[in-house]
């Protein structure tokens, strides 16, 4: 141990300040890209600055939020779920189905947790084969994803409900505040803020206080360990997958409630638009890092930069070509400031091995 | 606990090799089943589906998901997977068809010999540039072959989009579509490219140094890597060929629905993992045979062919892959219990050509961001 010379604690200090506004999971730097793209597109457009663009960049971002969060939830265990654009779409079509024909009653939160349950159940799907078969994540839920898809279109429906219940477009139309946009058009900030910054608070304190929390993250960062130290793995595994199942229902009813009918080939394919935002938002690939506020800054980069394309007058098909070179930079980032102590990685993946 | 111990020992002992080199997880099973099927749709609809017509427009089907299947195997011999080859193959198509409507004009006719084959070797050098940004990608960022693919899937279906706007090109001159409707001597043009394809691939993984490689880099990368295997140009030359398979796959589309679609065959990135799971490839790495991958292809495409036959609705069979591929590996894992920690290994990302095991840096410090993975809690 070396002494400690002022001049040294000052540079500590400052590490420790710059560490601190960087954030546990880059945080800091999602925030500061933010900020640095909305300059550049407002120094390029100054029609940019407006409130609109920032109820339009919310109101992009309460679906792939609500999605977000349920990837980072199965991916804070290690386990990458590709089936929640799936199970969102078939949950969200297949209540519409049913409020529709007037088999649910037309009240928004009986639909909402109608959905909620049929993602729940299809997750639940998902954890125990999953669990059941020591299968990987990632390969079995390509395998559900085309099985919820396949049974969507073959045993519930192929066609476009185009009226959706009353109460289902008030609410999808129910703003808090609106403004006037440039070219006549109406921005407004949904009602559905307040629910989804109240669950963005709810899993922030569930990740943050809660032994399931800190069991998702300690099974990311090392199962044999967490096992050990005991917490129920497989269990809570299992919850992961569920929860996220039950996030993309919820999801999937807000983008029918949103679009103002359902379409049973939505969503599936656009799954790329929220892996990015979660990895962008600092959640590590492997499992163990990841924080509500990274995904929450992640999403909102994500949409954004899908809104400053439009703006610019970029043609909307390049947006995949966008996001898929953001995936990329993100996911290299992460694997560039991983080699340094790949020593560590390595003795560990051994360990596993 | 023996066996446990006994598994810890790297894979690669000389006798595994040549068990390897043999083939010895034949794929007698597989045959069986493939035939099977096929005579379970034949005593289903004994007039239509065991027919030379039937037989003949399957094997115009088939070969674009082999080719696609072909590539996913290669990727997950080095214990890698290929997503991307859907979108490679559609962007290949799509340039390709760009081609011949600037050379040839927008309404098609007959045009020539050359222009077609100037297309064809267009579309596999687009096919294998894809590839190699997958492998620089995987190998010189060194991004887990998972998350690489899927951002590349992304770009190149995105640019196949974006330079169409989106829309189908029509109007592919006569010459070129010839290779998607013509047959010889009653065998159609796809399955001879296909078993061209399919021979060239097992030369490369059976017969060749790079083959070699890849095997032991998905065996057991260590061990390759202290053999003094050089990660980079074995997992490159992996994505590559994946990508060329892709972009022949590519063609294939093209001349068969006489389009150019930017976003054909969503469905088939599911399809071509359940091809290459269905085919035995080993999901740890290592092992994958291209019989196995031409049997799994055929057995599926029989399923496919015998449901519309059967009258079943179209989207019957999506359901029917994801079924498929649980089952092969719930299948898989309770007949090898506890073999399945390699999936998690490629998972959490392999790493060629990194620094050897045994080199412990000091923990990260604590406010250190992102310093690699978190120590055990």
């Amino acid at each position: 141990m070396t002494t400690t010379t002022p001049r040294t604690a000052l540079i500590q200090r400052r590490g420790a300040l710059i560490a601190r506004l960087r954030g546990q999971n880059n945080e800091g730097l999602v925030a500061a890209l933010l900020v640095l793209l909305a300059l550049v597109v407002g120094i390029v457009d100054p029609k940019f600055w407006s409130l609109a663009t920032v109820f339009n960049v919310v109101h992009n971002s309460y679906e792939p939020l609500v999605f977000a969060l349920g990837f980072l939830l199965v991916l804070l265990t290690g386990g990458i779920d590709v089936s929640f654009d799936a199970i969102g779409i078939f949950a969200g079509y297949a209540v519409a189905l049913l409020a529709t024909r007037g088999s649910l009653p037309a009240s928004v939160v009986i639909i909402f947790a109608v959905a909620a349950l049929i993602g729940l159940l299809l997750g639940a799907l998902n954890a125990v084969i999953s669990s059941g078969l020591h299968l990987s994540v990632l390969i079995v839920s390509l395998g559900t994803r085309g099985l919820f898809t396949g049974f969507l279109l073959t045993f519930i429906g192929s066609s476009y409900v185009n009226s959706l219940p009353g109460a289902l477009n008030t609410f999808g139309q129910a703003e808090i505040f609106k403004v006037n946009a440039a070219g006549g058009q109406v921005a407004g900030l949904n009602v559905m803020v307040i629910p989804i910054a109240a669950l963005c608070l709810l899993l922030a304190w569930v990740l943050r206080r809660t032994a399931f929390g800190r069991g998702l993250y300690a099974i990311g960062g090392d199962e044999e360990a967490a096992r050990r130290v005991g917490f129920p793995v497989g269990l809570i595994k299992g919850a992961a997958l569920c929860l996220a199942g039950l996030l993309a229902g919820l999801a999937g009813m807000i983008h029918v409630t949103l679009v103002g009918f359902g379409n049973p080939f939505d969503l599936v394919g656009q799954e790329t638009n929220v892996i990015a935002a979660v990895v962008l938002g600092g959640a590590s690939i492997f499992g163990g890092r990841g924080s509500v506020l990274g995904t929450v800054l992640g999403v909102l980069l994500v949409s954004l930069i899908n809104y400053s394309l439009v703006l610019l007058g970029i043609p909307s098909s390049w947006q995949l070509v966008a996001v898929g070179l953001l995936l990329v930079i993100g996911i290299s980032a992460q694997f560039a400031s991983r080699r340094r102590p790949a020593g560590a990685a390595m003795v560990e993946e051994e360990m596993a091995a | 606990m023996k066996t446990t111990i006994a598994k810890r020992v790297p894979q690669l002992t000389p006798g595994r090799l040549v068990a390897l080199l043999r083939g010895e997880r034949s794929p007698w099973q597989l045959l069986a089943l493939t035939v099977a099927i096929f005579l379970i749709f034949s005593l289903a609809a004994p007039a239509t589906f065991p027919s030379i017509l039937n037989l003949q427009s399957m094997g115009v089907q088939f070969p674009e998901v082999g080719l696609l299947g072909l590539g996913v195997m290669l990727s997950m011999v080095t214990a890698g997977i290929d997503l991307s080859t859907v979108a490679i193959a559609d962007l290949a198509g799509v340039t390709a068809a760009q081609f011949m409507l600037r050379v040839n004009g927008p309404n098609g006719g007959s045009g020539s010999f050359g222009l077609a084959l100037a297309a064809v070797l267009i579309a596999l050098a687009v096919g294998a540039a894809c590839g190699l940004v997958n492998g620089l990608l995987i190998d010189t960022l060194r991004i887990t072959p998972i998350l690489a693919t899927l951002a590349t899937l992304g770009i190149f279906g995105g640019l196949a989009i974006a330079w169409t706007g989106g829309h189908a090109l029509v109007g592919i001159p006569d010459a070129f579509l010839a290779l998607g409707a013509g047959n010889l001597l009653g065998i159609p043009i796809p399955t001879l490219l296909f078993a061209l394809a399919a021979i060239a691939t097992a030369l490369l993984l059976n017969w060749s140094r790079l083959g070699l490689l890849m095997r032991l880099v998905g065996s057991n990368e260590t061990a390759a890597r202290y053999s003094g295997v050089r990660g980079l140009r074995v997992l490159l030359g992996t994505y590559v060929s994946s990508g060329l398979l892709a972009g022949l796959a590519g063609v294939i589309i093209v001349a068969r629905t006489a389009s150019a679609t930017p976003d054909y065959g969503q469905s088939y990135i599911l399809l071509s993992v359940v091809i290459a799971v269905l085919a035995g490839v080993d999901l740890n790495g290592g092992f994958g045979t291209v019989a196995g991958v031409v049997l799994a292809t055929l057995a599926l495409t029989f399923i496919q062919t015998g449901f519309v036959f059967l009258g079943f609705n179209q989207f019957l069979y999506q359901t029917a892959q994801g079924l498929i591929l649980i089952a092969v590996l719930g299948l898989q894992a309770v007949q090898a219990a506890g073999s399945f920690s390699g999936i998690r290994r490629r998972l959490r990302g392999a790493f060629p050509g990194g620094p050897p095991a045994g080199s412990v840096a000091p923990p990260p410090a604590v406010a250190e961001p992102r310093s690699g993975e978190d120590l055990p809690v």
